[in-house]
């Protein structure tokens, strides 16, 4: 299978004051293509900085990361963004809508600024992300309008109407009762096997492990796969 | 969808803060536009009143060195028939020249036969007098100044009559309360007055005398014939100025002379060529002055020199609040919204994108709340105008109407400055925030 994502020991610290914490130590890791992969920690383990580094949204201390044949660390920030629009979907916990657009409009916001996707088949995409994740009839509403479930559909179908190579998900669950939590991953699986999606997400939650196609544990910074 | 619709729909997000700072920028604005629209017609009315009321007009041409020097040297330093010639024949070439007259100035006392006073005289030609009231400039800016105060124009009545108008102070220091309008056609007799009540019986005719040292240094007088009265609209004047033909006061002084040629322009903005034009045909036999140059027009320079400083003040002082309330208002809305760019950042936005949503909001609430401002500030103004406040600026005479009238091109230049002003403040708040990875922004982890 196709390699998706690769670290190279990857190191992060953070500094509080002088003081330097650890939260990722030498980690290396590969995502393939059509995985469904857990990061299961407890917390403070360094789960999110973990999708953080994935998600070229933060840089490592030491170490390299590797997207498809890309090498992020070498991007400019410009570049690290063009390659998160069009290489990455996000699943936010707090869905992170905004909320004065539509359920539509919310979909559509990252193909907005992806030069390489005319207007026309923008709408398509859209459309089908909705289709894809059932919310078809709720696509005027606004994010106020929605139970806590259809914003995290919203956000599912954000995430993937970019069509990304790799969809990353900090606890998508965490902020959803038991029930809608079955519903949302029951939704990631059957999206991971119909279409192919990559998804890497981390969760507490134990009836998710076998679910799973990969669990990766991470604890005290330390990642083993 | 595009990013301007994004940002518009945004504002609705927090209206509070939205609301008050968009009245600031409202509020701000039509303070500007009061105090442009007091600016622009203050200016306007000194500015006709300088070049067409009292005739400066837009050039004045002495004999060299005649503005400093003629109320020493009169005789030397005015212009000679010859002078007055060779300045009309230059005038003549010149396409751009609408009228021209001659000028003359002194000074001496006036009497009714028992008390005199002392005037200050200018001389012009009655004609042009008339063609000045009627000017379209005039009517525009000063439609309700009332020149003549009684009786009528100089140009009413032949100059062998030797009419003259009196400043209204004069008029009633001397008792001459009645014009020769008001006596029967044939004229009242003009007798010797009882002075033992002089100004009773100087109202039974209209005749004045006049005294003054001729230029070439004798005494010498002339009977003049109060037409009417007149306000120069200037305290400091209006008890002591006369206004007569030009003829009559050179008769006075007994000189074929004239102290200064006054030129009109059909376009005043082409004065700096046409100044120099003639000076170059005149060379050094005349001095040429423009209207707005302090030395021949001290009240316009100061007055509008004051005005001008005021407005640039006070629009200083609201663009700084219009700027600073955007600008804490902007940070105030970047720092709640930092998980949002955080999102949007992870999403793909680029710094510039994110910066360009942002200032997309400001602008969008900046032009509503100069929209408002605008509507606000045009209601003010008629207000203003509508209730003909009549206000006493230090030094004019009998009051002005507080009229304001919006200089459009200017006005919308100062909102353009707003605008750009409310863009940076936006971009520097929000470049600020865009510093920290999105990874910091959405609060270390991706919730």
């Amino acid at each position: 299978m196709k390699t998706v994502i690769r670290l190279e020991n990857v190191s992060k610290s953070y500094f509080l004051g002088s003081v330097e914490v650890p939260a990722l130590k030498s980690a290396n890791l590969e995502i393939h293509s059509g995985e469904f992969t857990a990061v299961i920690g407890a917390s403070g383990s360094g789960k999110s900085t973990l999708l953080n580094l994935i998600g070229c949204i933060d840089d490592p201390t030491s170490g390299r990361v590797w997207l498809e044949n890309t090498d992020v660390l070498s991007l400019s920030d410009d570049k690290k963004s063009d390659l998160r629009n069009q290489k990455i979907g996000f699943i936010f916990q707090s869905f992170n809508l905004v909320p004065v657009l539509s359920v539509f409009e919310n979909v559509e916001l990252p193909l907005l600024i992806n030069p390489l996707i005319s207007p026309k088949d923008r709408r398509a995409r859209v459309k089908e992300a909705i289709n894809d994740v059932g919310l078809e009839k709720l696509a005027g509403n606004r994010p106020d309008q929605l139970s806590g479930g259809q914003r995290q559909r919203v956000a599912i179908a954000r995430a993937l109407a970019g069509q990304p190579i790799l969809v990353l998900a900090d606890e998508p669950t965490a902020n959803l009762d038991s029930e809608t939590s079955i519903k949302i991953i029951e939704l990631m699986l059957n999206l991971n096997a119909k279409k192919g999606i990559t998804f890497l997400f981390s969760t507490h939650d134990d009836r998710v492990m076998n679910r799973v196609s990969r669990i990766v544990h991470i604890k005290d910074g330390v990642v083993s796969a | 969808m595009s990013f301007w619709l994004l940002a518009l729909r945004n504002l609705g997000r927090n209206r509070k803060r939205n609301l008050a700072t968009g009245s600031a920028i409202a509020f701000g604005f039509a303070g500007i536009l009061l105090l442009a629209g007091y600016s622009y017609r203050g200016t306007n009315y000194i500015r006709t009143y300088t070049v067409y009321v009292i005739h400066t007009g837009h050039l004045a041409i002495f004999a060299p060195n005649g503005f400093e020097q003629f109320p020493y040297k009169p005789a030397k330093f005015s212009l000679s028939k010859d002078a007055q010639d060779k300045v009309i024949a230059a005038l003549a070439t010149e396409p751009e020249v609408e009228r021209f007259e001659k000028q003359i100035r002194g000074q001496g006392l006036v009497g009714n036969g028992c008390i005199s006073f002392p005037f200050v005289a200018q001389g012009f030609d009655p004609a042009i007098d008339r063609e000045m009231r009627l000017h379209p400039q005039v009517k525009e800016w000063m439609p309700s100044f009332q020149y003549l105060l009684s009786g009528s124009g100089l140009w009413d009545f032949p100059e062998s009559m030797s009419p003259i108008l009196l400043s209204k102070g004069l008029s009633l220091s001397l008792g001459k309360v009645k014009m020769h309008g008001d006596f029967p056609p044939s004229g009242a007799l003009i007798t010797v007055p009882d002075c033992a009540n002089p100004r009773e019986q100087a109202a039974k005719d209209a005749n004045v005398q006049l005294l003054s040292g001729a230029w070439a240094g004798n005494v010498s007088a002339a009977d003049g014939e109060v037409v009417g009265t007149f306000t120069t609209g200037v305290q400091e004047t209006d008890s002591s100025s006369i206004m007569a033909p030009t003829s009559l006061l050179q008769k006075l002084f007994d000189t074929d002379h004239v102290t200064e040629i006054a030129v009109w322009l059909k376009h005043p903005e082409k004065i700096a060529e046409v100044r120099a034009s003639l000076q170059a045909k005149l060379g050094n036999e005349a001095e040429i002055l423009r209207w707005d140059e302090e030395r021949l027009s001290p009240f316009y320079v100061g007055t509008v020199d004051f005005l001008h400083t005021l407005v640039l003040a006070g629009a200083l002082v609201m663009s700084a609040i219009i700027a600073l309330s955007v600008l804490n208002s902007a940070t105030m809305t970047i720092l709640e919204r930092s998980q949002e760019i955080g999102m949007y950042r992870s999403m793909g936005f680029r710094r510039s994108q994110v910066r360009i949503l942002y200032v997309q909001e400001s602008l969008w609430l900046s032009i509503l709340a100069l929209g408002a401002g605008t509507a606000l500030g045009l209601a003010a103004i008629r207000l203003i105008n509508d209730a003909q406040i009549l206000y006493h600026p230090p030094g004019v005479s009998g009051g002005l109407t507080l009229v304001l009238i919006l200089p459009w091109v200017q006005t919308a230049w100062v909102a353009l400055l707003i605008l750009f002003l409310v863009c940076l403040a936006t971009y520097f708040a929000v470049t600020n925030r865009l510093r920290p990875t999105p990874a910091d922004l959405l609060g270390g982890t991706l919730r």
